[in-house]
């Protein structure tokens, strides 16, 4: 599991690095479970705007489902979350939603600062 | 003298000491250096940096007796950007006039401030004080308003660390000494640097649930787009000590929240002016990037040739941009 994760790391920011031509950096990722019952992967994300995000929206989600699924993650919701008032992206999150979780995030923007890719 | 961050607990104070008196055992050079610690004091006004030890006045005493055997100077900082105006209530007054009694008696040797009331406070309690670089003294004008206080040492605002003008009319001008961050990187004339401070102030002193540290995550967002903002970020190399040597009298290592192991290497590069590899492994804020950049410390020699007579109109010159492109990798 260990080397699983370090590899993923390494391989979803060749991913991005390869998808825009430029250095984007993943400095941690996370695969986690929360009290409520949802599960996920969240990555912390350097360089990437969401102008980059909408522009290759389809290879993110389908390179994001893929690694969630290695994980035995269902991709219920799939979203960034930005600096707020900017287009700055920071966190990139996929997660498997519980049932209390699902009512209050399954939006388009749930937040102000987050953005709902799949959900 | 060289002032060095200590993270507040007496296990690492005793590291501290350990590393500066086996300099002064192997090389007779350290000797005749003097050497202080200060560490973070987040009582309700909170500092500018986060901290991550609140000592109690006991504690603190022990460490400066300590830190006194040992002939190290000990200074407790005190300077948040922003008190939130409780300083001039009556009991705030009250409040603060209590602490700084007791750092008196405990025998504190000076209190980092930034506040010219507090300053004023610590002053009639007998400290001696160190204007904090949150005052962002960067004129001469500013460094004399302190000076005229008679504070035992003024830290620059590091936005003027490659000004070597600036620094050489302040040091002509003004009496006390001259404390430099060495290793601070934050963004040369950051935008962000004041309200960055006050947030932080705040949620030291109070327990903020902020949501987001929105100005850290910008800063490292702006040096991935540009990385020549790397390079430009005020930092002196340990080489390039020498060059301030007569216009500063106190080379302050920044970095009191990070781990004493990362304390030691930074202390060890700058005691002997020399570090071979990647020079982001020395630099305080943000340490993010040090993962992902490799700025090699031999592509920069000589580059304080140019800063000491660069005049900083950047959109004329190009020199830090061009020393990004060859200093500066993205590591695999
Ligand atoms: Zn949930």
């Amino acid at each position: 599991m260990k080397n699983k994760i370090l590899k993923d790391r390494d391989e979803i920011e060749k991913f991005f690095i390869k998808l825009l031509g430029r250095e984007i950096f993943i400095s941690e990722m996370d695969v986690f479970a929360s009290r409520c019952g949802c599960v996920g992967i969240m990555i912390s994300v350097r360089g990437l705007f969401i102008d980059d995000v909408e522009i290759f929206k389809e290879k993110i989600l389908n390179k994001l489902e893929e690694l969630a699924k290695s994980y035995n993650i269902n991709a219920d919701w799939i979203f960034v979350r930005v600096l707020p008032g900017s287009d700055d992206v920071i966190n990139i999150g996929v997660r498997e939603l519980c049932d209390v979780c699902k009512g209050e995030y399954k939006f388009k923007k749930p937040r102000p600062d987050l953005i709902s890719l799949k959900f | 003298m060289f002032s060095i961050p200590h993270p507040g607990n007496f296990e690492s104070l005793k590291i501290i000491v350990d590393e500066i008196n086996k300099f002064k055992k192997i090389n007779k050079k350290f000797r005749k250096e003097s050497f202080e610690v200060y560490m973070g004091f987040p009582e309700f006004i909170g500092t500018g940096r986060a901290t991550l030890y609140k000592p109690s006045f006991e504690d603190l005493a022990k460490q400066v007796n300590y830190a006194k055997k040992n002939n190290i100077r000990f200074e407790v900082v005190i300077n948040a950007s922003c008190i939130g105006g409780i300083h001039l209530t009556p009991k705030g007054i009250s409040y603060i006039n209590w602490i700084f009694s007791q750092l008196k008696n405990i025998g504190v040797d000076s209190v980092a401030l930034s506040d010219p009331y507090l300053v004023d406070l610590a002053k009639s309690n007998g400290l001696d004080v160190n204007v904090s670089c949150i005052a962002l003294v960067d004129s001469l004008d500013k460094a004399m308003f302190w000076d005229e206080k008679e504070v035992y040492a003024i830290t620059l605002d590091s936005s003027i660390n490659r000004h070597f003008d600036i620094i050489e009319e302040i040091k002509e001008n003004v009496s006390c000494r001259l404390k430099i961050l060495v290793n601070e990187a934050c963004l040369y004339k950051c935008p962000m640097r004041i309200q960055h401070f006050n947030f932080f102030s705040h949620a030291n002193a109070q327990n903020i649930p902020a949501l987001d540290d929105y100005y850290y995550n910008k800063c490292i967002n702006l040096r991935v787009k540009k990385k020549e903002l790397i390079v430009k970020s005020p930092f002196i190399r340990p080489e390039d000590l020498k060059h301030y040597k007569g216009l500063v009298d106190i080379f302050k290592i920044s970095g009191r929240s990070h781990p004493i192991g990362w304390i030691k290497r930074v202390l060890n590069a700058y005691l002997n002016e020399k570090w071979e590899g990647n020079l982001m492994e020395l630099l305080d804020c943000p340490r993010e990037l040090e993962h992902f950049y490799y700025l090699d410390n031999r592509a920069l020699d000589g580059a304080v040739e140019h800063w000491k007579s660069c005049n900083k109109l950047c959109s004329k010159c190009n020199f830090c941009k061009e020393l990004a492109e060859n200093a500066l990798k993205v590591k695999n």
